[in-house]
């Protein structure tokens, strides 16, 4: 994905974020559980999922990551 | 009305498969499907029909409730699509097995005894292996292998565990969460946590599911765990340690699969994610926490079951399965492009598909019981958005360079109907919740799902989860790699242990062997002059017998005669 095309799809998210957030001040409450402040949803969807990029893409994959033929000298084919 | 069991049906039509020729062979893989579900939709709830077995001990091997109606339609509904995806198929046994599969997970489904549960079971199990087997690869016949074990060992658990049951007067299958928590309990849930793919039990799907037929692989990503889910649902509901289980089910597999390079790979790990959010659904307990694992169950069988058409679909006409060896699928593949991304964006939860109106029923569930647990499984969704509709979407559909993927041979249409059935049924659903929700198994109050703050909430958090995707993208393409699960313990260390303890075995059975030989030489040296033994002088070397050596001369009983003839003749001269 060129750069173009990449910070075309910032601004549109953008916009979009702000829309939402103009739609939650304006009284569409979205959380019945507990009261959180708004935007609460835009900040936790970037977070969350820097979350699991850094826990999968950095943390696991360091650990957990190996060559496709890990598995092969340990078993027998017959 | 019918009192036929649908089980039953696919079952003996999978016998007919084995044995047609090719032609009629297609015919019977969807006419099976079809009278199994005509015969489920014709079963009304309340249906409870048995039969006297051994010992008048009565199997119920046909009940039918709410929750089993659900399960079953579904069931059959999937055994339909996959039937018509895999008519192409020209192998025998795998037509066989993929209906006697089917078959034996609406037999699980209606059982309302112990025994005939544990009997179509175990002949999920017996059934599915082959789906794997019949790939006919080094690598799908090493898995199978592997696949059966667990399946065996989580059979054996749960066998144990009804025999204990029945022993104790507990024939009909029950809610044990109220019950002590005995062996029984704890033999029957680990049987179950080994098919819902339950860590440490987790690892045979990511490792056999891929390596599966592409037309196998459907059946398989729609039965064993969902049949375990439903047995969850009957036995465990309400245990709410399940509730943390889901959560680290839900977020562990979603990490999985977001580091996942095989297409089909990443769907496996994908499976237990999903299975995660119905388990911690189950754990709640509530009406609303078991109508969601349900539901969930349902929309997933159909949805996932729609993403492994698509990626089987790719493997068949490319002949990759790597993500990171392919891409611009949407030039080559538009249809499969098309039903792809409903599968993904139903399973990503966004309106107006299936999975916006089945997955917040699971997820909503949990905050009456923690809002961590909440929060977990919120995390966890967007886990499933940022691998399915993101990674895969962009690295396999949508990128522009195809890293040299071609197209080596068209779709059969068969498997094109089904991938269009299955994404009709994904729309349908989504745009008429109502459709799902009639048949809700627990009585909650009526729901709306289409509300403006699910909506917004929806488009906030999954389109602010686009931007830290866009930010990583040049290195969220996945590596050719393979990523280690649980079933390392047993194919790492213990294979280990197997190969150590047998090479000990064998060091001591040569010993054994190598002192056998001493002994026997040393008898036999003993024993091949037995004379040596009367006067035994133990270090002196011994002789092989020799017969002349001990003969006595002729001398001997001549003098003896003589002297006894004498001595008789002296004996009565002197006496007369």
């Amino acid at each position: 994905m060129d750069k173009l095309n990449k910070k075309t799809l910032y601004i549109l998210i953008g916009i979009v974020m702000v829309a939402c957030l103009g739609a939650e001040m304006a009284g569409i409450h979205l959380h019945q559980h507990w009261p959180l402040p708004y935007g609460y949803d835009i900040f936790f969807g970037f977070v969350g999922c820097w979350f699991l990029i850094i826990m999968a893409k950095i943390i696991m994959s360091f650990f957990l990551l190996r060559p496709e033929n890990y598995y092969d000298g340990g078993e027998q084919d017959e | 009305m019918s009192n036929l069991h649908p089980g039953i049906i696919l079952m003996l039509m999978g016998f007919i498969a084995a044995i047609v020729p090719k032609a009629l062979r297609r015919v019977v893989l969807v006419l099976g499907p079809v009278l199994a579900l005509g015969a489920m939709l014709t079963l009304p709830v309340g249906t409870d029909l048995s039969t006297t077995f051994m010992n008048d001990y009565t199997l119920h091997y046909l009940y039918v409730d709410k929750l089993a109606y659900i399960f079953g339609f579904v069931f059959a509904v999937i055994a339909l699509i996959g039937g018509i995806y895999a008519c192409h198929n020209e192998n025998r046994m795998e037509a066989l097995c993929a209906l006697g599969y089917a078959g034996g997970a609406l037999g699980v489904t209606f059982a309302k005894d112990w025994l005939t549960l544990i009997f179509f079971w175990e002949s999920m199990a017996v059934t599915s292996v082959f789906l794997v087997w019949c790939n006919h690869t080094p690598e799908s016949r090493k898995a199978a292998f592997r696949y059966i074990l667990v399946h065996m060992l989580g059979g054996n658990f749960l066998l144990a565990g009804i025999f204990m049951k029945v022993s104790q007067g507990d024939f009909l299958v029950s809610n044990l969460v109220a019950g002590p928590h005995d062996l029984a309990f704890w033999a029957i849930f680990l049987g179950v946590a080994v098919n819902t793919a339950i860590p440490p039990f987790n690892g045979w799907i990511a490792d056999a599911y891929p390596e599966s037929t592409l037309t196998g692989g459907v059946f398989m990503c729609s039965f064993t765990t969902k049949v375990a889910v439903y047995s969850l649902i009957r036995i465990f509901a309400g245990w709410d340690i399940l509730v943390w289980v889901g959560c680290f089910m839900a977020l562990n597999s979603a990490c999985f699969a977001v580091m996942e390079n095989n297409m089909r790979k990443l769907l496996s790990h994908h499976i237990s994610s999903q299975v995660g959010f119905m388990v911690a659904a189950i754990g709640v307990g509530s009406a609303l926490g078991l109508n969601g694992a349900a539901t969930l169950a349902f929309s997933n069988i159909v949805y996932k079951g729609l993403l492994f058409m698509c990626t089987g679909a790719i493997i068949y006409a490319t002949g990759i399965k790597r993500i990171n060896e392919i891409g611009n699928v949407k030039k080559k593949l538009p249809l499969v492009t098309l039903c792809f991304f409903i599968a993904a964006l139903s399973i990503g939860g966004i309106p107006p598909f299936f999975g916006f109106v089945t997955k917040p029923l699971a997820i909503e569930s949990t905050a009456a019981f923690s809002s961590w647990a909440y929060t977990l499984l919120e995390v966890a969704s967007i886990g499933t958005f940022l691998s399915i509709p993101l990674k895969m979407g962009w690295f396999i559909f949508l990128r522009p360079e195809d890293k040299g993927a071609t197209v080596e041979r068209p779709v059969p249409i068969n498997m094109q109907i089904a991938m269009v059935l299955a994404a009709g049924l994904c729309i349908m659903y989504g745009l008429f919740p109502n459709m799902i929700y009639q048949y809700l198994p627990y009585d909650m109050p009526a729901r709306a799902p289409y509300t403006a703050s699910g909506v917004l909430m929806t488009i906030e958090m999954y389109g602010m989860a686009m931007i830290p995707f866009l930010m990583y993208l040049p290195k969220m393409e996945p590596h050719t790699a393979i990523s280690l699960d649980t079933d390392w313990f047993y194919r790492k260390p213990f294979a280990y242990l197997v190969s150590l303890v047998s090479h000990a075995l064998c060091a001591l059975c040569a010993a054994l062997g190598q002192a056998w030989y001493v002994l026997y030489k040393e008898f036999m040296g003993l024993t091949e002059n037995p004379m040596e033994l009367l006067d035994a002088r133990p270090f002196r070397k011994r002789a092989r017998y020799n017969p002349e050596n001990y003969r006595t001369s002729i001398a001997d009983p001549i003098m003896i005669t003589l002297t006894v003839l004498v001595s008789s003749a002296a004996y009565f001269l002197f006496k007369l």
